[in-house]
């Protein structure tokens, strides 16, 4: 019996994984904006106004966002928007990228636009609004929102990361429930790093601590593929009731969970998790590899 | 102008419009960024009136300077460049580029002009664009002559308007360089007392540009031939033709820097200039006349912020003039030496502040 039934089996996995993610429209239909990228037509939102969405969770959302900008523009400025997620939480997304020379606009030509910025928040079970917000009006953003569902994975192997500065990689053991669990810990720009290889799929858990009586916490990280940004993750947690940290009187959150799929091409990738956000709590990671 | 409208009729009509790509509404072609540049350059020139080292130490010269007291000048010369660059053929860049120039001698009134162009560019490849332009400029102020036309031998202001167009086709040689070979015809228009120098002007251009590292080399031989239009025209003063060719030669290097400095230019030109008519007997001062004009500039250029350049630039030019003749001058009464009156040197230095906007109104 070779492994070749099921590596079908895998690829089947993630072709219905990629179908199954689909962009999702904001009730402002007529600011729609679609850019040829390599080819393919893709819809976008202008930010001119505020866009609204609403979503029905469990989902990730992968917030794709461009800046357009006249072709001959010699220096490209950063960018911002506000995410307000049910009109409670919010966080402001913050991008300065380069050109991206195979992005076409019918609607808008002689004008560029950056690479793609992807900025991933996790929707819970019901119904959501995600409101994206402009912060400056003089600037041109597009924007996309695609939805993807959560995934299971199985046949779940313990990634072994290294911390990046050569020091010794910190950890936290949480008890959760009976069970003790190893977390990486990462302060604010720490990384860690990983190798891994595909088919496959990495489940990143991550939690935020809390120092004092906070109940709920945004914390954000980054992760890179090969050293270049792949995505940065906005997570909302409230404080875990059953979970503690051994040695420690710092509360823990509720643990979130991100995806990273990786196709058969993908060999041997090196991949960096960047804590960002906030400034006073450290972030805990768990790294699993699946099929 | 008129040239102009027709060729963004016809591009907009005939664009090739077949593919997915080019399925983009007519609006969406037109309204599209526009890019400014606004420049003030401030400087001094010695010489406006090109004056000989004799005319310079002679106190007769100002009476045909008109009102100026000085022979040289500071200028104040603001400009403006509008691109306008609308999408109409399929990943092919066109530009129609407006400029124009306000050049103020405030030493020297009579010298102050304007300038305006405008241009077409199609890209057809990387280096390898075709360019069409018309250029116009007013009131080009050379000095006060006598009107051989008029009784008493007053001196009149002698200036002209002068308008062009032109074409050029530019080549890439890829690691080679690249070149480009241009044509132009010109009208220059005296003012009434001087229709006699009248001319119509074809001019031929090749000019290759090479570059090495973070140094740009560019060498331009040209050649023109000037028609004497007013020729025969029935005044007294137009039975002398003053037509001329010349030929010349101007290179430049340019490096860049990522210093104090974005780059340093030298360069230079020299250029023959050899009037036709060999009949002295109606006007000494043109015939058998030539001269060699050799010129020498240096620039500096420094960007400021992202959008603010300055750039410091001094010119030199020599001309030589070589006449085995003399000229009676008829207000003095004595002869001139042709080769000393009209030779000259002159030196001019400009700083200049530019500023790049871009204005996207239609996003």
């Amino acid at each position: 019996m070779s492994q070749i039934p099921f590596h079908r089996l895998v690829y089947i996995l993630f072709i219905l994984s990629v179908l199954v993610s689909k962009p999702i429209n904001p009730i402002q239909l007529e600011l729609d904006e679609v850019l040829t990228i390599y080819g393919k037509d893709r819809v976008y939102y202008s930010l001119a106004d505020s866009l609204t969405y609403y979503v029905q969770g469990p989902k990730v959302i992968d917030i794709h966002s461009r800046l357009a900008f006249p072709g001959l523009t010699k220096k490209i400025k950063p960018y911002k928007f506000k995410v307000v997620i049910d009109e409670v939480d919010s966080f402001i997304v913050s991008h300065h990228f380069k050109k991206d020379s195979d992005v076409f606009s019918r609607m808008h030509p002689r004008h560029s636009h950056t690479s793609s910025g992807i900025d991933v928040i996790n929707i819970p079970k019901g119904i959501h609004r995600i409101d994206i917000i402009p912060l400056d009006r003089n600037l041109n953003i597009n924007v996309r929102l695609i939805a993807k569902a959560f995934r299971k994975i199985k046949d779940i192997e313990n990634l072994n990361p290294i911390a990046g500065n050569k020091d010794k990689l910190n950890h936290k053991v949480l008890k959760v429930r009976d069970k003790n669990i190893k977390y990486y810990s990462l302060a604010k720009n720490n990384k860690l790093f990983f190798n891994a290889s595909g088919p496959s799929v990495i489940k990143i858990i991550s939690r935020t601590t809390f120092d004092n009586d906070e109940k709920r916490g945004y914390y954000q990280f980054k992760i890179r593929e090969n050293n270049k940004l792949i995505s940065t993750h906005h997570m909302f947690s409230n404080i875990s009731n059953g979970t503690s940290m051994r040695k420690s009187s710092l509360g823990v959150s509720q643990f979130r969970t991100t995806f990273i799929t990786l196709s058969e091409l993908d060999k041997n990738n090196e991949y960096e998790i960047e804590a960002i956000y906030p400034s006073n709590s450290d972030a805990l990671f768990k790294l699993v590899q699946g099929k | 102008m008129r040239v102009f409208i027709i060729i963004f009729c016809l591009c907009t009509l005939f664009g090739n419009y077949s593919d997915s790509k080019d399925n983009i509404p007519i609006k969406s072609r037109l309204l599209v960024p526009i890019y400014l540049k606004y420049g003030l350059s401030l400087g001094y020139d010695d010489n406006v009136f090109r004056f000989s080292d004799s005319e310079k130490n002679n106190d007769d010269s100002y009476s045909y300077m008109g009102s100026s007291e000085t022979y040289d000048s500071s200028i104040i010369k603001p400009t403006a460049r509008v691109l306008y660059s609308p999408y109409l053929f399929k990943d092919k860049l066109t530009n129609f580029i407006f400029y124009f120039n306000l050049s103020s001698y405030n030493e020297i009134k009579d010298k102050s002009n304007q300038l305006y162009s405008i241009r077409f560019d199609y890209k057809v490849g990387p280096y390898n664009w075709f360019k069409i332009g018309y250029r116009s400029t007013k009131n080009n102020f050379l000095r006060y002559y006598t009107d051989q036309d008029m009784p008493g031998n007053k001196y009149a202001k002698c200036s002209y308007d002068s308008e062009s167009i032109y074409f050029s086709y530019s080549f890439n040689f890829n690691r080679y360089g690249w070149s480009r070979i241009k044509f132009s015809k010109s009208n220059q228009f005296f003012n009434p007392s001087f229709t006699e120098f009248d001319l119509d002007i074809l001019r031929a251009s090749i000019n290759h540009n090479y570059r090495y590292k973070t140094y740009s080399l560019s060498i331009t031989a040209f050649k023109d031939i000037a028609n004497n239009t007013s020729y025969k025209s029935g005044l007294n003063s137009s039975h002398f033709d003053r037509s001329y060719n010349t030929l010349g030669v101007n290179a430049s290097i340019k490096k860049e820097m990522n210093q104090f400095l974005s780059y340093i230019k030298l360069g230079g030109s020299i250029s023959e200039r050899s009037y036709t008519s060999q009949d002295s007997s109606l006007d000494a001062l043109h015939s058998k006349r030539s001269h060699i004009e050799t010129s020498f500039f240096i620039q500096l250029s420094k960007k400021i912020k992202e959008k603010i350049t300055v750039d410091l630039k001094y010119n030199f030019i020599y001309r030589d003039t070589n006449s085995d003749l003399d000229w009676f001058d008829g207000s003095f009464a004595q002869n001139f030496d042709i080769d000393a009156l009209k030779s000259f040197k002159q030196n001019q230095i400009l700083i200049k502040f530019s500023y790049d906007m871009e204005v996207d109104l239609f996003y």
